[in-house]
């Protein structure tokens, strides 16, 4: 289920790199860099950050549930 | 520029500062579901130590009646009536008891800290998914409404031509 959770957040970012992707073709003047930098490639960031942070935690709460699961197993 | 390629400009960024709010949503909303989630994850954790307990206190009831069975046998019966066998028998189911109520008490002791350590990273998950949450939405939300002027922008400059 949490896996399930990060999962979704990883999907939606790459959706958002998607559009990102599509909306830089047409990039114009009206759209400086200024945005583009500040706020999208950050918020992108942020988001790969958060992925990449969460599925890390999560692949570690993994191995102690399994520990734990081993343990409480024996009796 | 030609005029339809105005409007075509204005509409992505339109179309693109409404994913970006949808983005932000969509985010927030599968965060909160994620802190949830580590709550429940939290629980789940906890079972595996309280059966550990529960199979501790298990054997330490057995402990005590292995150990109440061998006093009472060897205070309460009669010299014809003992054997050394017996009693040796006794005392050896008392010494097994022991030594699993030492075992469990360690796998405990194991657990317990295990749990801990998952604990600590859960409320860190927590702790980040709240702040990504908090910048993530500002951070969408500023760069929407830059978009959204940016498109405002353009069709004005449309009108103005």
């Amino acid at each position: 289920m949490l896996r399930t959770c990060i999962q979704q957040i990883g999907e939606e970012v790459n959706r958002l790199e998607s559009r990102v992707a599509v909306v830089r073709e047409s990039w114009n003047d009206q759209v400086s860099a200024h945005v583009e930098h500040s706020y999208i490639e950050a918020l992108s960031s942020a988001c790969h950050n958060f992925y990449s942070e969460a599925y890390q935690i999560e692949t570690t709460l993994r191995q102690y549930e399994e520990s734990l699961k081993q343990l409480a197993d024996q009796y | 520029m030609a005029q339809d390629a105005y409007v075509k400009d204005a509409e992505l960024l339109s179309a693109f500062a409404s994913d970006l709010r949808e983005t932000e949503s969509s985010l927030v909303s599968q965060v909160s579901q994620l802190s949830a989630v580590t709550y429940m994850k939290e629980s789940d954790l906890r079972v595996y130590v309280n059966r550990i307990e529960d199979a501790l206190s298990h054997a330490q009831a057995r402990l005590e009646e292995a150990q109440y069975e061998y006093d009472f046998y060897l205070h309460h019966t009669d010299e014809e009536d003992f054997s050394t066998a017996y009693a040796d028998s006794l005392r050896a189911e008392v010494e097994e008891a022991e030594r699993l109520c030492h075992q469990i008490a360690e796998d405990l002791n194991d657990a317990q800290y295990t749990l801990d350590q998952a604990i600590f990273l859960l409320q860190g998950l927590r702790s980040n998914a709240e702040g990504f949450a908090s910048r993530a939405s500002q951070l969408a939300e500023t760069a929407a409404a830059n978009v959204d002027a940016a498109a405002f922008e353009i069709t004005q400059y449309k009108m103005i031509r």
